[in-house]
Order: C-alpha cells, then sequence, then structure tokens
C-alpha cells in the first residue's frame, strides 16, 4: 500500500528561512515543490548567494576529482557529518580548501613522482641499449676534460649520411674529430662523434640543421662520462621499482588519513549546495517565504514540533486540502513487508502507479511466482533454484536489487517445488520412475485437463483484474471506465455460462439468461466507449478473450520443460554407460533449469503486465523524493525510522 | 494418409505462427533495442510489445495439441 501523504505549506519570516531550510533537510521527510508564481507578491528568490556558491561548487569539484584520484582505501569513519551539516557555509567553504590545499599538494608530488619514475622506467631500457653499445666504442685514451661525445643512431638506409656528417664535423673541427660507428642490428647503425669540447655547439647546430637526432642522457646524468652513465642507469632500473612501490605506500597512507574526510567534506558541501538552490526556488517577498510539498501524513506532527522547537514561532505549516487530480499528483511512497518489497522493482519497471489508485505490488508478489512455479513445475529444478537464489541472497546481501531479485526467484522456486509436487515431475519423468505421484495431475500425459486449467485460471485472474478496474473506477469516479470494465466482467461471465452449459456443467435452462446477459454486456461496453463503441465493443470483448487464452503460454512451456526433461532421460538411458549417461542427463537438466530460471519469469511477467495490470493498473505517479541530506539520499523511498 | 496429413496440420499449426511471431519480434526487438538505449525508462513497454506476438504461437499451440488430442 502506499503511505498517505500529505500536502503541506510551509510559511516563515524571511529571516529564519535558511534555518528553516537546514531543519528540513536534517529532518529530511518533506518533498518540496519548485514555486510557480500565481501572486505578485511572492516570487521565487532572485539573489542566490552566487559567489559563495561557486565557491562551494569550486571545493567539490577538487574534492571530487582528489577522491577520483586516491586510491580507495578503507579509512577511518569521521564522525563530523552532522555537526558539519550545522555550521555556515562560508565555514565550510574555508575549512575544505584548508583541507583541499593540504591534501592536493600532497597528492600532486606524489603524481608527479610516480610520473617521472614511470617515464624514466620506460626510456632508460632504451638509453640502456644505446649505450650498452656506444661505451665499448669510445678510445681508452679519451680525455673528456677536452672532447666532447655525442651519439645518434641512423637507421642502415641513411648511412650514407654519415660520410657527409664526417665532412662537415672535419670542416667544423679543423680534422680534430672522429667518428665511430658499429652496426647495432642489420636495420639500425649507431655512431658516436667525438670532437672537442670548443665545438659542440657548433656539431650541435650542424646535427639540428640535418635533422639528425641526438640520443641525450636524463638532465641528471648528462654531466657523466658515458660509461658512469650506464653504470647509473643499471642502478636506476633497479632501484625504480622500489622506489614506486614506496610512492604507492605513501598515495595509501595520505588516502586513509584523508579520503573520508574528503567524502564528508563533498556530502556536507553538496547538502550546503542544496539548500542553496532549494532557498532560490522557494517563493518569497520581502519579509517573508513559502514552500509547498508533500510529506508522509504520520510524519507531519514531527515535523510541526521539530520547527518550533529548532526555529521558533516565525515558522509555521499548515495542511493543504487535496482534491481531485491534486490528490492524484502526490509523490508515491510504497509501505511494504519485506517480502512484498523485493516485487517493488518489477511494479517499477511499469512506470509508478498514481497516488490514490491501486498498489499492484502485493498481487505481483502472489501472481508471479504462483504463475513462475506453475510454468516450472518440478522439484529438482526448483530446489536448484531455490539454493542458488538463497546462495546468491547471503553472498550480495548488501546489493538490495540483487537481493529483490533472488528474493522473486525464491518465491517463485517454493512455487515451482510445490507444483513438482502437485505434478509428480521431479528431474522430469525420474520422479515417476522412482515411484513418485502426481498429487493433481500429470502434465505430461493429462493434457486436456492442464488446459483446462490453466485457462480457468487465467478466466480468474482476467475477471479479478476487471473487478479491480472497477473498484478502481468507482474509487477516482471515473463512469465509462467504470461502465467498460463492468460491462465486459458482465459479458465474460455470461460467455462463460454459455460455454458452461455446452460442456453440460450447467442445466439447458440458464442458456436465455445467458443470451440476454451477455447481450446487455455488450450494449453497455459499446455505449461505453463512445462513437466506435460498435467496432471496438465486440474487439474488446475479443481482446479479454484473447488475454484469458493467453494464459495457455503456462501449459505450453511448462510441457515443452517436461519433454526436454523426459529427453534428457531417455537420452540417459540409450547411453549404455552410467558415467556417460549421467553426464548426458546433467547437461541436459541443466539447459533446462536455465531455461526454466528465465523463460517462467518473462511469461509470468508478461501475463501480469498485459493481461492483468492492463485491466486495472493506473501508471503515471512520482517517486517520493524528500529533501535531505545526501548521505540519506540513498534511501529516499524509505523514510529514517520506517519499514 | 488422414494420419499423415493430420501430422502435417499439426506441424502447420505450430509452425507457421512460430515463424510469424519469430517476424515479428525480430522488427519489435530490434526497434525496442534503439528505443531502450534513448529512452530506458521505456523497457517494460518494449518487453510487452515484445511479447504481444508470443499469443500467436500459443494459439497455434492450442490448435496443435487440439489436433493431436483428437488423434489419441
Amino acid at each position: 500500500m502506499f503511505l498517505p501523504m500529505a500536502r503541506i505549506q510551509i510559511i516563515g519570516t524571511r529571516r529564519c528561512r535558511d534555518r528553516v531550510i537546514q531543519v528540513l533537510q536534517a529532518i529530511g521527510s518533506v518533498q518540496i515543490d519548485e514555486w510557480t508564481v500565481h501572486k505578485p507578491a511572492i516570487h521565487p528568490s532572485s539573489e542566490p548567494p552566487v559567489s559563495l556558491r561557486d565557491q562551494l561548487a569550486y571545493q567539490l569539484t577538487r574534492i571530487e576529482a582528489l577522491l577520483s584520484a586516491l586510491p580507495d582505501v578503507p579509512g577511518v569513519a569521521m564522525g563530523d557529518y552532522d555537526s558539519y551539516c550545522e555550521r555556515p557555509p562560508d565555514w565550510i567553504a574555508q575549512q575544505a580548501q584548508a583541507d583541499v590545499e593540504t591534501v592536493a599538494a600532497q597528492a600532486q608530488e606524489i603524481t608527479k613522482l610516480r610520473e617521472q619514475l614511470q617515464g624514466r622506467l620506460q626510456s632508460l631500457p632504451r638509453y640502456k641499449a644505446t649505450f650498452e653499445q656506444l661505451v665499448p666504442l669510445i678510445p681508452p685514451f679519451l680525455n673528456l676534460e677536452h672532447y666532447a661525445l655525442a651519439a645518434v643512431w641512423l637507421t642502415a638506409t641513411h648511412e650514407t649520411a654519415l660520410a657527409l656528417i664526417r665532412g662537415q664535423l672535419e670542416q667544423l673541427t679543423s680534422g680534430a674529430c672522429e667518428i665511430i660507428t658499429r652496426h647495432v642490428d642489420p636495420e639500425t647503425v649507431a655512431a658516436l662523434l667525438i670532437f672537442p669540447k670548443s665545438h659542440a655547439a657548433a656539431v650541435n647546430q650542424l646535427l639540428g640543421q640535418e635533422n639528425i637526432p641526438q640520443i641525450r642522457l636524463p638532465a641528471e646524468l648528462s654531466t657523466e662520462p658515458f660509461a658512469n652513465a650506464l653504470q647509473r642507469i643499471h642502478e636506476q632500473l633497479q632501484s625504480i621499482p622500489t622506489q614506486l612501490v614506496q610512492l604507492e605506500h605513501r598515495e595509501n597512507d595520505l588516502s586513509l588519513r584523508w579520503r573520508s574526510r574528503l567524502q564528508t567534506w563533498k556530502d556536507v558541501i553538496t547538502d550546503h549546495l542544496n539548500q542553496i538552490d532549494l532557498g532560490s526556488q522557494l517563493g518569497q517577498s520581502e519579509y517573508s517565504f513559502r514552500a509547498k510539498g508533500w510529506i508522509p501524513a504520520n510524519r507531519l506532527q514531527q515535523l510541526q514540533s521539530e520547527l518550533r522547537a529548532r526555529v521558533g514561532e516565525e515558522v509555521l505549516v499548515e495542511v493543504l486540502p487535496t482534491l481531485g487530480e491534486e490528490k492524484k499528483e502526490a509523490p508515491i511512497l510504497f509501505q511494504h513487508s519485506p517480502w512484498v518489497k523485493s516485487f517493488q522493482p518489477l511494479v517499477k519497471l511499469l512506470g509508478l502507479p498514481k497516488y490514490g489508485s491501486l498498489d499492484p505490488t502485493p498481487l505481483m508478489a502472489l501472481f508471479f511466482p504462483l504463475f513462475f512455479g506453475m510454468i516450472l513445475g518440478d522439484v529438482g529444478h526448483g530446489t536448484v533454484l531455490l539454493a542458488a537464489a538463497l546462495w546468491i541472497r547471503r553472498r550480495y546481501a548488501g546489493h538490495s536489487a540483487v537481493r529483490s531479485l533472488a528474493g522473486v526467484v525464491i518465491a517463485g522456486s517454493l512455487w515451482g517445488v510445490l507444483f513438482g509436487f502437485l505434478y509428480g515431475e521431479f528431474w522430469g519423468d525420474l520422479g515417476h520412475r522412482l515411484g513418485m505421484r502426481p498429487l493433481l495431475l500429470e502434465r505430461g500425459k493429462e493434457i486436456r485437463a492442464l488446459f483446462l486449467l490453466t485457462v480457468g485460471i487465467g478466466a480468474g485472474h482476467v475477471c479479478l483484474g476487471l473487478g479491480l478496474g472497477v473498484w478502481n473506477a468507482v474509487r477516482t469516479r471515473a463512469r465509462h471506465l467504470l461502465l467498460e470494465k463492468a460491462a465486459t466482467l458482465i459479458s465474460l461471465t455470461a460467455l462463460f455460462v454459455l460455454l458452461a452449459i455446452l460442456a453440460r456443467w450447467l442445466p439447458k435452462s440458464l442458456l436465455t439468461p445467458a443470451w440476454i446477459l451477455l447481450l446487455i454486456g455488450l450494449v453497455i461496453l459499446i455505449y461505453s466507449l463512445g462513437k466506435v463503441g460498435v467496432l471496438l465493443g465486440p474487439l474488446e470483448l475479443l481482446g479479454a478473450l484473447g488475454n484469458i487464452l493467453s494464459y495457455l503460454r503456462i501449459a505450453a512451456i511448462g510441457l515443452a520443460s517436461v519433454y526436454l526433461g523426459h529427453v534428457a532421460n531417455q537420452l540417459a538411458g540409450f547411453a549404455g554407460n552410467i558415467v556417460v549417461g549421467l553426464l548426458v542427463a546433467t547437461l541436459f537438466h541443466a539447459l533446462n533449469v536455465t531455461l526454466g530460471a528465465f523463460t517462467p519469469a518473462i511469461q509470468s511477467l508478461r501475463l501480469q503486465y498485459v493481461e492483468f495490470f492492463s485491466k486495472f493498473y493506473e501508471s503515471g505517479g512520482r517517486p517520493f523524493l524528500p529533501f535531505c541530506r545526501s548521505r540519506e539520499r540513498s534511501s529516499h523511498t524509505i523514510i529514517k525510522g520506517e519499514k | 494418409m488422414e494420419l499423415g496429413m493430420l501430422a502435417l496440420a499439426t506441424a502447420l499449426a505450430i509452425g507457421l505462427p512460430a515463424i510469424a511471431t519469430a517476424y515479428a519480434q525480430a522488427n519489435i526487438g530490434a526497434a525496442g533495442m534503439g528505443a531502450i538505449v534513448e529512452k530506458p525508462e521505456v523497457t517494460a513497454t518494449v518487453i510487452i510489445l515484445v511479447a504481444i506476438p508470443e499469443t500467436v504461437v500459443i494459439l497455434g499451440f492450442t490448435v496443435a495439441a487440439m489436433i493431436i488430442l483428437l488423434l489419441r
């Protein structure tokens, strides 16, 4: 069922507006509607504190960036959230900024160091390979005080360019130079240029002009002789992984110390931004403000007393009367037992029902697993699904969506086990071979009875839907809808009586009353559908009949599963070897169980949506989204302390 | 001969609606997926639309089953 909602108006003096907003957020049980201007005296606030909002938004962006950069290690939860929520926003902005600066500086340093180390880890092996080739080329007698070295790599196809460089280098240095080359591999030639230090700038210019890239050492090694540099490269390559691990530890430590604090700032700032935004959406004049919204009726008194206690007499909460269409605009807050709650996602898939209409969730919780079980109808399959669902429910206890889904499967598989006993099925016909007997009917053989059962259940289900449609129409005073649903129900009842007379279950004396009833039903149906009723009326009735026949899918899909089970057991018998037989049977039954998890769910869901809900369901409701603190927003459909 | 014809009728009764349903579902499914990508809130509507043609094959199955029951 839906929790009853009350339409409220909050009126207060302008000076207590911010405090009221703060208290409303702390209580977290009022959904505030955006103010629409009705009277010239009350306008949505046009003066949000832009600069403060920008400051908070800027800090929030920085905090989010830091949170995404820091590793997600479980930290010590900070218990200051509630007290920070009461602080003024400028204090929040200052404190958050100070913390962000501290963390950002450390995080940036770590990031910079890591990037440097990772860059070196990538580049140093290239230097190492190069210098391992070049160092043996350096003459041992070379005096590095007077001579400079430049190393270049050329592709073998450009080797001829070396002669050109040699000529120009000799010209530059008046012959006081040497070029030593070595083939690194068939594709590459390494060359070492030796020349007086006084010509270093000219040589660099020459290589630049000829577009020949030099192999330059990292800055900190650039002053080292090549042989020493090679030794240093070896050392660095060995030490960098350790340094990276140390950095990781440092980063984890930083995250451990700051993450939960940053998360708290994020939540607190988000809350304050929401307060500022709400403040700009309220209607207000020079001295007062007004807000309209919805609250669960059972929380109204608490809201009034809290506002009185924490704000004073300058604010007033009054209940507004809700009439007609306005009542239907109330947000939806379900109140279900945990069992029925599992089926809420299936109803929400169709869109929330309108406030004041019928809540179909308990009906979904009853009929969905019933039809699921009727289709599945096997003790073995049901037990496997039940075990799997129980395990999933326990394994993913923290995921509400998975828990709900598991709850649905648990209910369905329980019905599956029950119908397994009613049909006498255990892993197909294995139960029958072991002496198990059906308590109701044997699906594989008593097809006619199975058809009658499913069509009978379909007739009952569709008529229940129509009955609920009539009830809904009476409640909402929708005359045409009432006539349409009632006429369809009357016509269907007349048709059932006629069919029962044909089957000789009822006396022939009822034939004339049944025809008259059918005629009355059709006439009302045609009248209720307006000008095109003559065409649509019979079609509507045929549609309802088609809906009932559609329940034959319960028999059809179930029979497919029965026959697949038979095939599995027969093939296992043909194998002639117990191991191969077991393997074949397991394979086929596994396929059957997998299909048994999905197909009955889809078919049962379709029966609810198309055949049943279409008779009474009124979608278009909106969820209850109270104005609350961000740490409570995840449970917005359930108010604090409420089941 | 008559038995053979009845068997053929049974196969056609289930086979032809199955082909028709598959054709309809292929088109509805493809269009539905496109719609879901644009508007995820229409998921339930698409499920319903995809499931609607299945009634045809269920009715075909019923007719086929009736023929088989006649054969017994």
